[in-house]
Order: structure tokens, then sequence, then C-alpha cells
């Protein structure tokens, strides 16, 4: 039992490095590599055996979830290119994001106080186009090699899915 | 007097001894055992032909039992443990408990005093489980090789771990824990559709569970869950019972309350399959009167516990964010389940027929069984569970905060590294704090462990890294290591759980346990001595008194009375040897009078009558 822990997530699942992954296949060869290393097929196993299987199948599960979300996705495609993105120091200078930004967390405070189902619902749909835009943007400019651009994209990405998350809570 | 076991010449005791890999449901109330057997899953039944095995442990000076208890003097019962077990007094305090001696909490842990002994609730559960493992080792005639253990599905690492402790106490080797509700869906086979959303509506008889699955091609997610934990069929039978004193106009005392209780049970199950059952008082030793019970008046009765329930029900389905028309199959488990009522406010609610074929009591141990079998490597069956972590992992950050390491509904295994540094200048330690739950503050989720990073080399402030790595293992339990990374050096993890015990304590309560072993082996070998050395007593007596006087002359009947006295005051002894070696002389001693005695007989059976009859 052996796998190679240097080839990177794509290599893995046997697809081409891109940033438009087919579900459909990287699920089937996920559950190939499970069957292959899950450690219900090791419990009788030697104790290496077991923990071999358990780095495995950690290893396969993280990479699996990495492909299957386009914002870890985004984060992966960079960092294969060398761009580390670095999480702790992701502020954006642009002072048109930053005015979007505050305007877009003010009115999710709004929606959350108000409580009215219609708002909430337009709102969920507004940040799920604004995601997409962005993923978009981030599509070009990897596939034009421009990484300063495509890491942007991966900030403002962030950004979303922080209030779209903050707002979840407040939903509930 | 001890039965020769007879083999077959030439063949070995045990020419193949089978080895077994059983499912348990180790529940609140009842437990389970059952395993596969020619490719069906079959419930195991003790020797009582019982299959339900109370979750009761009875804790008496020099015994434990398992089982309902008889008898009230002198012991210490627990029941329900499954409650307290990876729960320190905090946790207590929000449940439902009552506890039949003092206890306290150390370590995080609770310890129960029971006769001069600290016991934990894990040592409790793994009496049960101890005795499960027998039950199936004497039915089976064979080694037990391994089990899977369900847990509910809101376990999380602290419960897991304890319920894996006990195992390990007891002997049994875990396979896997599996979540109850998904234990349910293995044994309706529902892993062979490719996508479903499932529910399992789960009514014990303390406990209400309900959770929402996402079958997704072998892929078991719990999506969510919820219930409570002081809701069950007991409560039914509390109401019933009410209605009957109410209607008969009783005042019971506690014991004939807790009669017709027990008769109560009895009622409600012939409700199930009877419109009306008339009450026969002067079973339980009151007066009869001409009083019937129909479905009606019992549906009536339990109605605001069961919509309490499809509320529960409902609320868990929307933390799924699913609609009641996106579930496609309901399963019902838990014997409270066979109401007929609920069964129809389910359809009802959900507007889809349950499943039920299978017994509500058995179907998590049936699910249990399918499970172990398909671990055990003996299955053709292709199945593979992969399951979610149900609450997020976090570590506490500046300023009481948790920064999520592993979130929830991750896949398992999984595993995350995180590198951390010093604070101050040639700091060698660093603590961390382990939490789980889905809160923002430390405060609000539960302590899991704490950790110290010792040996870490001298450096300044901030040079130092430390990656920590955390490793979930496919039972959602948590290991971590660390690594100095600057220096590559290996740095020693002193893991202390908030909840649950150490390894090393683990051992200690292990070799206790065979220590026990012994001296309850011991004590049951003097005690059978005795039991045997009384019977050749009692069987000399009654000889002696047909026939002793005329067989025996005087000092020889005194030989044998004085042998007898001999070996009566060795009972006290606390000897097994002495007591033994006494049976044998009494047994030497009357050896002679013995052969007399069947001549005699003989002598008195053919006297008087002609030698052909017997030929």
């Amino acid at each position: 039992m052996t796998i190679n822990f240097n080839q990177n997530y794509f290599q893995l699942f046997e697809i081409k490095k891109n940033f438009n992954v087919d579900i459909n296949i990287l699920e089937k060869n996920y559950f190939e590599l499970q069957k292959k290393f899950h450690p219900d097929k090791y419990v009788n196993a030697t104790d290496h055996e077991k923990r071999l299987s358990l780095q495995i199948t950690s290893y396969i599960n993280e990479a699996y979830e990495t492909l299957k979300d386009d914002y870890l996705k985004s984060i992966y495609l960079l960092k294969i290119e060398g761009y580390e993105f670095d999480d702790q120091n992701n502020t954006i200078s642009d002072p048109d994001f930053l005015m979007n930004q505050m305007e877009l967390r003010e009115e999710s405070e709004n929606i959350a106080l108000k409580k009215d189902k219609e708002d909430i619902k337009r709102f969920y749909l507004k940040l799920n186009n604004l995601k997409k835009e962005c993923l978009k943007e981030f599509e070009k400019n990897y596939c034009n090699n421009f990484f300063d651009e495509a890491e942007k994209k991966i900030k403002e990405m962030k950004f979303f899915i922080s209030i779209e998350n903050d707002f979840k809570k407040s939903d509930l | 007097m001890a039965l020769l076991q007879i083999s077959e010449p030439g063949k070995s005791q045990d020419p193949h001894k089978k080895s077994y890999y059983i499912g348990i449901d180790l529940g609140t109330t009842n437990s389970l055992v059952a395993v596969m057997q020619n490719s069906s899953p079959v419930v195991l039944k003790d020797g009582f032909n019982k299959e339900l095995f109370p979750s009761i442990v009875t804790y008496r000076e020099n015994s434990i039992e398992v089982g309902e208890n008889k008898s009230n003097n002198e012991s210490i019962v627990f029941r329900s443990i499954k409650r307290f077990i990876g729960k320190n007094l905090e946790d207590l305090k929000k449940e439902h408990f009552y506890s039949p001696c003092d206890y306290f909490e150390e370590n995080n842990i609770v310890k129960f005093k029971v006769f001069e002994k600290l016991i934990t609730p894990i040592e409790i559960t793994s009496e049960i489980l101890k005795h499960l493992k027998n039950i199936s080792h004497e039915t089976l005639a064979g080694e037990i090789a391994g089990c899977v253990i369900t847990v509910p599905a809101y376990f999380d690492d602290a419960q897991r771990q304890a319920t894996k402790d006990a195992a390990a106490l007891s002997g049994l080797k875990v396979l896997r824990l599996l979540n109850e509700p998904t234990a349910a869906a293995i044994a309706y086979g529902l892993q062979s559709k490719k996508i479903s959303k499932v529910m399992v509506y789960d009514l014990g008889g303390g406990t209400f569970d309900v959770s929402i699955l996402d079958l997704n091609d072998g892929i078991f997610k719990v999506l969510s869950t919820g219930g409570d934990s002081s809701l069950g069929g007991d409560d039914f039978d509390n109401i019933l019972a009410d209605h009957i004193e109410q209607l008969c106009n009783l005042n019971l005392n506690v014991e004939s309350r807790h009669r017709l209780y027990l008769y109560v049970k009895e009622i409600k199950k012939s409700l199930s399959d009877n419109n009306v059952v008339s009450l026969n008082l002067s079973k339980i030793g009151l007066k009869n009167k001409d009083i019937s019970i129909t479905q009606k008046d019992f549906n009536l009765l339990i109605n605001d516990l069961v919509k309490k329930t499809l509320k529960i029900s409902k609320n868990v389905l929307h933390d799924a964010k699913l609609e009641i028309d996106e579930i496609d199959e309901i399963i019902l488990v838990g014997g409270s389940t066979r109401t007929p009522y609920i069964k129809q406010m389910i359809e009802s609610y959900f507007n889809k027929k349950p499943l039920s074929n299978i017994n509500p009591d058995n179907v998590v141990a049936i699910g249990a069984s399918i499970q172990a079998d398909i671990l055990s490597g003996e299955s053709d069956e292709e199945l593979l569970l992969l399951d979610v972590i149900p609450l997020s992992l976090g570590v506490e950050t500046m300023g009481d905060l948790v920064e999520v390491i592993i979130p929830r509904n991750s896949t398992i295994p999984t595993s995350s590294s995180k590198e951390y540094t010093t604070f101050k200048d040639g700091q060698n330690a660093m603590s961390i704090h382990v939490v789980q739950g889905e809160r923002d503050l430390v405060s609000d989720c539960r302590s899991l462990a704490r950790f110290t990073v010792k040996d870490i080399p001298a450096m300044l402030a901030g040079s130092a890294r430390v990656n920590l790595e955390f490793q979930i293992d496919a039972d959602g339990i948590l290991s971590v290591s660390a690594k100095e990374t600057s220096t590559n050096k290996v740095t020693k993890v002193e893991v202390k759980p908030s909840f649950g015990i150490t390894d090393a304590e683990i051992e200690k309560m292990l070799k206790d346990s065979f220590d026990n072993a012994k001296e309850d082996i011991a004590i049951r070998n003097l005690n059978e001595s005795i039991v045997e050395g009384k019977r050749v007593i009692l069987s000399i007596n009654s000889a002696l008194s047909i026939d002793g006087k005329d067989l025996l002359s005087n000092s020889e009947y005194q030989e044998i009375c004085n042998a007898r006295d001999k070996l009566e005051s060795t009972f006290d002894s606390n000897n097994r040897d002495i007591v033994i070696k006494a049976i044998k002389n009494l047994e030497n001693i009357s050896e002679e009078y013995v052969s007399r005695r069947m001549n005699s007989s003989i002598e008195k059976i053919m006297k008087g009558k002609d030698i052909k009859e017997y030929n």
C-alpha cells in the first residue's frame, strides 16, 4: 500500500490541471481510491498499515474537498503556481472594492434585522452572483497567467464568503 | 456434581473454533447484540430466550451483575449510564440524571463511590459490554474477534473515545464505531441507493433522537441531528398509569404504583394490536373494576408528546435545510415506534409511509452486525461508509476565540496542520486547548483536550516554528502530534483529555479488572466447593437417618459424624482447598458405608423374588 504524497491533487485523481473540474470523473476516481485505501479495508492489518491507510485517506479526503470547492480549488491552483495565498494578510487596498465592501456589510445587517423572507432570499441570490462573477474573473486571469490579478479575486471571494457565513448565523 | 464433557475420540475439542464479528447496539435503556450467520443478521438471545438486555449494572460488595436488578439489599444500581459517558459534572447538571451513590469529579471525570471503590462511567459501561461479549461467546460457541458498536450521531469526540475505552476495558476489539441512524439505514439496505435523503426517527424508552442522513453513492453524511434526551416510551407509561389511577380513583403507595406502572406496559403493548383492552387490576393485587382503555383514549393521552416529537423532527429537517417533500425515506427505530398512533402521525405529517418492517428494537443492532461482517472481510458485499465529523474542531486563540482547524461535515479520516510560534524569548513549552463546537467563543464550545507541547528548543520569540498536526481517524477520534520545524525536532505532546481517560489510566483499569477477575474466580470456586460440601452433608444425613444405625457400628457411626462436622466447620475457612480436602475425607470415611447400603438395597429388591424374574 503506497501512494505518492508529492503529486498534486489533479495528478492524484488523474484529471487535467484546470479550473474546470469534471465532478463526475472526480467523484468516480475518489471512490476508487477510497475503496482501495479506506481504514475499513484494513481493520485486521498491522498497525503500520493502519497508520498508512489513515494518512493516505486523509490526503485523499483533503484533495477531494479542495477540488470540489471552487474557493479552495482556486487557492490551490495558485499554490501550484508558486503563489502561496497568505491567509492572514489579505487586505484589499482597492478603494472601490472597500467602498462596496462596507455597503454590502451594512445591507446584510439591515436585512438580518428586518428578517423579511423575500429580502433574505434576494440577498443570498445577490451574494451568489457576486461570487460567480468573482470566479469567472479568477478563471480568466488564471488562464492568462495573471496570477496577481487572480489572487486579488480570491481575496474578494473570501470577503463574500465571510459575509455569507455571518449572514447565515444571524439568519438562524 | 460436575458433568463430564465428552468429545468424540480422536478429535480435538475445537477443531475449527470459529471467530465471529458482532454488532452491538449499546443503548440507554436496553442493549442488543447481533451477528451475521449464513448471510443474514441474527439477534442473539441469552439462556432465558431474551434478546433485549437492560443496560443496568448492579454493584454488590463482592460482585457485579448486569441486567434487571432483582433484589435491592446492599446494592448500588446504575441505570442509563450512557447519559454519563464522556461527560463532566457541569454537563450532567443539564441532564436529568439520578445517581444511586455519592459521586464527585476528578480530572474532569465523574467518579462514583461504590463500596470503598471509585468507579467511572467507562468501567460501568465496560461491564455491560463484557456481559454482551459473554452472551455472544456462549451462544456462538466461538471466539469474538471484533465488534462494531453503535453510538448516537451527536456523540462528540469525548463520548466516542469513552465508548472505545469501555470496549477496550471489556476486552473487545472495536472495528468501528457506527452512528446509530446510519446503522438503521444499513439494516434497510439503503446504501444501495444512488442518492437519497433519509430521516431516522428513534423513539426509545427514555430518549428521542432524530437524524437526517444524506446517502450519496456509499457516502453517509449526517446532515443534522436533534432530539430530547428525556422523552420516550416511559413517559407514555407514566401518563397511562396516571390516567388509570385517576379513572379508578386509586391512591397508591410507591410499591403499588410501581406494579401498576409495569402492568401498564403490558396494556400499552396490547393496545398496539387491539382497539380496546379491559383492565384486570386484580392482577396487580388491587380490587378489580369494570374499566377498559381504548386505543383512542391512549392516543389522546400521548397526543402532546407525539406532537412534540414531530415538531423536533421538523426543526432537525430545517437544520438540514430540507423541506418535507425532499425526504425520500423515513426509518422507525426504537420500541416506542410500535405504537400505531405514532406511525399514523408520522405518515400524515411527512406525507410518507415510514419503513418499519424490521423490528424497531433490533434494527440498529442488525445494521451494526452487517457492518461488522463487511469490515471483517468475510462478506462479499461492497459497502464503504464515508462518515463525517458532526462538530467542528478548533483551537483556542487569544481572547476566548475559536480558530476552526477541521470544519464540521469534513469527511473522515482527515488531518490538518497548523503552525504556531513562541510568544516569549526562550519559551520551551506551549499549551494548546482544543474545543469542539460551532460557536465563536471558547466558552460556548465543549472543551476536548489540553495539550502541552514540551521541549521546544530555546529561541527568540517568534522564531520557533511548532507544527501541530491534528488527525481524526475513521471513528471521529482526535490525536495530535507536534514538530518543531526550524530544527526538525519532534516535540513531545502531552495529551490530557478534558474527558475520558488517558492511556495509562486505561491500562491501570485493565490491570485492576484482571486482578478483580482473578479474585472473582477465586470467590466463585470457593462458593462452588461449599455448595458441593453442603450437598454431600445433606445426602450423608439423609442416609444416616434411614439406615445408619442398622448398617454401622457405634464407632463407625461416630467417625462419619465427626468427619461430617469437620467438613461443616471448614465452610468459614475461606479456603477452597481445606473445604475440598474435608469433602474428600468424608467421602473416604463413608466409602464402606456406601457400599454396604448398595448391597443392602440390592438384597431388599431381590428378597422374596424368584431368580427367574431377572433372567
